[in-house]
């Protein structure tokens, strides 16, 4: 009589364990089917809306535009058309080692709140995002090119190369990456820093 | 009543388990012994066949297998990648011949019905074909597909402009897939492997003038400079193709040229690719979802 009451709770004992299993195998299900599929992914940095008062009319043209905040919706705006093309040409140029490289292209692509601008999607919802990881990525594609472009000017010593004044920008940009939030960014910025011609 | 013991349990699962296990192993086994695993024949047998379902498990099959790292002998098989590069050939003639006769048969229709028309009556499993053969081409160290994938990169019109348009974005993937392969010949084939692959192109050239003759001339040039060098005429030169296309209106095409210039040297790379650093996003960027 006392085996069978063991057997019983036994059993009882493993059905409990089962249901809680299959209990938390369906909370899982559910919370998969039934998270929200609008919401931002990790990845994607919310930004706010660019709002820029540029065109006021308080006076006739030329006077109605306020040209300093035309300036400043130039740092607010996406790079102008066709950057996908420029920056795949630009990374390709450094890569070979060219010397006609085109220093301001990769002095944009260097800039990461400009790749947050360039790489914004609109949500199912309507909201519009940036992109992060793809915007670091062109940093870290940016990165890599330049120090690609420093290294076969190394195995290439025959060549005059000089610092010219979009290049240094350039050096400048790089300095700055290494201070960047974005441990990745800051590590690979701080790699490229060593390949740099200048003392 | 008795509550399963855990060995039971466990039983339920290993005794099955093991049986597939076996059975797995026999069939492997004798595939392995007779049946002589992945050969190019085995996959050209495939892909020849009039079972339709035979042909795409064989396009299936060497999609997956050509990609893998120990499939090197495969991948450098010159007489396999001309092979395969024939097949190309025959099935774009024939796609262009069903489209070109399918756009003639619907012009009368009005406008909406041709679109219907169209979509009912597409070759897509034609187009599948092309594509599937035109990416494996690029899958392979001997780039004797190269002047059948510059020859659709080159193609601007089409009966149907959207799977022309997403076909060369294909082409130049496969180009650039291609330019890598052979960037990485010297690392990843022995001297012994690559002595090979010249002999093979050699043996080719010795054949009578032919379509194949071509590429694999264009391929000896790409692999062996001092052989056949780019004056040479009828050569196709990767970097002269990419130049025109840089010129195209699909924008996506031309980001995708600026990239495949990272494979592909030639005299024209250089200008090309500073033109392009230059580009203004003229044209159109053509968005070609899945399944158009």
């Amino acid at each position: 009589m006392a085996t069978a009451q063991q057997q019983d709770t036994g059993l009882v004992q493993r059905g409990l364990l089962l249901l809680g299993g299959m209990t938390a195998l369906v909370i899982v299900v559910l919370l998969i089917v039934l998270r929200n599929p609008d919401a931002p992914p990790k990845s994607v940095a919310a930004r706010s809306e660019v709002v820029v008062p540029v065109f006021v009319a308080p006076a006739p043209f030329p006077a109605a535009v306020d040209w300093r905040l035309l300036v400043h919706l130039s740092k607010q705006l996406p790079s102008a058309p066709g950057w996908e093309v420029r920056y795949n040409a630009a990374v390709t140029l450094a890569r070979r080692g060219s010397l006609k490289t085109p220093w301001p292209v990769l002095h944009d692509m260097l800039d990461e709140e400009q790749q947050l601008r360039n790489y914004r999607v609109m949500l199912k919802n309507g909201q519009m995002v940036s992109n992060q990881e793809d915007a670091t990525r062109t940093v870290l594609n940016a990165l890599a090119a330049v120090a690609e472009w420093h290294k076969k000017q190394d195995q290439n010593p025959k060549a005059a190369v000089t610092i010219s004044g979009d290049l240094l920008l350039v050096y400048q940009d790089v300095d700055r990456l290494a201070q960047s939030g974005n441990t990745l960014v800051r590590v690979h910025a701080d790699r490229v820093r060593q390949t740099f011609l200048r003392k | 009543m008795t509550p399963p013991s855990g060995r039971f349990i466990a039983q339920l699962f290993l005794v099955p388990g093991m049986i597939v296990l076996v059975a797995v192993l026999i069939i492997l086994g004798i595939n392995y012994l007779f049946i002589g695993g992945y050969t190019p024949e085995y996959f050209l047998g495939k892909l020849d066949s009039d079972n339709a379902d035979i042909r795409w498990r064989g396009a299936s099959d060497l999609a997956q297998h050509i990609k893998r790292p120990e499939s090197k002998h495969l991948k450098a098989d010159a007489v396999f990648a001309l092979d395969l590069a024939d097949r190309l050939r025959t099935a774009l003639d024939e796609l262009d011949q069903t489209e070109h006769a399918l756009a003639a048969k619907i012009a009368k229709l009005p406008q909406a019905e041709q679109e219907k028309e169209w979509a009912r009556l597409t070759p897509k499993k034609k187009r599948d074909y092309v594509e599937f053969l035109a990416a494996a081409l690029g899958d392979f160290y001997v780039p004797v597909g190269v002047p059948l994938l510059c020859d659709i990169v080159k193609r601007e019109e089409a009966p149907d402009p959207l799977s022309n348009t997403m076909r060369r974005r294909r082409a130049i993937w496969a180009l650039s897939n291609l330019g890598a392969h052979v960037q990485n010949v010297p690392r990843e084939l022995s001297v012994e492997q690559q002595a090979k692959v010249i002999q093979q192109l050699q043996d080719e050239l010795a054949a009578p003038q032919s379509e194949r003759r071509s590429d694999a001339r264009t391929a000896l040039h790409y692999l062996d400079k001092t052989k056949v060098p780019a004056h040479e005429p009828g050569l196709v030169l990767v970097d002269h193709v990419l130049a025109d296309c840089a010129k195209s209106q699909d924008r996506f095409l031309r980001v995708q040229v600026a990239m495949a210039f990272n494979f592909w040297d030639g005299d024209r790379t250089e200008e090309t690719l500073v033109r392009l650093a230059r580009d203004d996003g003229f044209g159109t960027l053509i968005r070609v979802a899945e399944g158009d």
